[in-house]
């Protein structure tokens, strides 16, 4: 298994410093190399990685304003040569801390330490391999992938599943909604509401948008929600 | 680059640019050469910050360049570059640093002559 990554850091012999390492490991390859957070953020709102390898003091926008932006967080290392960030680290959940300037061996810690992390989340993908669910709904069961879900929505004794196109509503509740789609896409977020967690484009307090549509976010789940998309409260 | 083989200059930290390169002499010599072709550019910009007098200006030139100059085994003016990177917090402007940077310019000044030795001797 390969890990994709990309580097964000304006210095540019610091960055290929990265690229020549992840070359000479081999498990890891460069999707890309940016200079700043903002051109790194349009990438990411595009592709999808496994690490970012990212540094904090940059012009414009720091290495945490960019996490601060991201919706889905993939494995984080920071490259920094401070050590100050420490608590910030922390903060952010990060799965590395690489002080520049840094040996091959401790890269290859480092890299060790995304494997890691990356293998047990995948431990827990793979206890729902389950990609699809029949509802029953006008009178016929209709197959819907998980990725077309955008959310669940408790009305009264039904529920109402919304995707992009259309919505279905059939006779459930949302507990027999939460227990058949027993998945680490989807996260109740309230009591009358389940979503998809890869759909959200934003969250704000305790709002969070998913396509056109806003979306409260319990007080109580808030913490839980934000640790499923890594973030930190 | 077996270090048996090659050896880099004495005033050099050997040991750190061992553990960086350690058998991957091109990848040395790569960032020799990038670091010997934008030093000068990199001295002139944080020149032009410390006579600009703003702190903050002259601490990111500085902070940019400090752990690449460890990539060429000046791990002790990374040190100094992370001194002046925190004398700029206190400093009211950079006039006040001035002891610390001239040395620190003079220093790198007279280390790139060995680098460029260096980057010889690794093309070799």
């Amino acid at each position: 298994m390969k890990l994709t990554s990309i580097i964000v850091d304006d210095e540019p012999i610091s960055r290929s410093f990265l690229e020549r390492y992840c070359e000479k490991i081999g498990s890891v390859t460069v999707a890309g190399s940016f200079p700043d957070s903002e051109t790194a953020l349009q990438f990411l709102q595009k592709n999808e990685i496994d690490v970012l390898f990212l540094d904090v003091e940059m012009p414009g926008d720091s290495g945490f304003q960019l996490l601060d932006k991201l919706v889905v967080m993939p494995k984080v290392i920071l490259t920094t040569s401070k050590t100050e960030y420490a608590y910030d680290a922390f903060q952010y959940n990060v799965t590395d801390y690489l002080k520049k300037p840094f040996s091959y061996v401790r890269f290859q810690e480092s890299v060790s330490k995304a494997f890691e992390s990356l293998d047990d989340k995948k431990d827990a993908v793979k206890v729902d391999k389950k990609e699809d669910v029949f509802i029953k709904s006008d009178g016929k069961l209709t197959r819907l992938n998980y990725e077309d879900i955008l959310y669940i929505e408790s009305v009264g004794d039904y529920v109402k599943y919304c995707t992009p196109d259309k919505k279905y509503i059939t006779h459930s509740t949302l507990k027999a909604v939460e227990e058949k789609m027993n998945n680490q896409q989807f996260m109740k977020v309230h009591r009358s509401f389940i979503v998809n967690l890869r759909k959200i484009s934003n969250i704000q307090e305790y709002t969070l948008l998913i396509g056109s549509s806003l979306i409260p976010i319990s007080k109580l789940l808030k913490t839980e929600v934000m640790g499923r998309l890594n973030l930190a409260v | 680059m077996n270090p048996e083989v090659f050896v880099f200059n004495s005033k050099l930290d050997g040991d750190f640019l061992r553990s960086i390169y350690e058998d991957d002499k091109e990848h040395a010599e790569m960032v020799f050469e990038k670091f010997l072709k934008t030093i000068r550019v990199q001295m002139n910009e944080i020149e032009e910050s410390y006579t600009g007098g703003d702190t903050e200006i002259f601490r990111r030139q500085i902070h940019k360049l400090k752990p690449v100059l460890s990539f060429v085994g000046l791990t002790g003016l990374t040190n100094k570059a992370a001194i002046i990177e925190d004398k700029c917090k206190e400093a009211a402007a950079t006039n006040y640093l001035k002891d610390l940077y001239i040395g620190f310019k003079n220093e790198l000044t007279e280390m790139i002559p060995v680098i460029e030795d260096d980057l010889i001797k690794l093309k070799a």
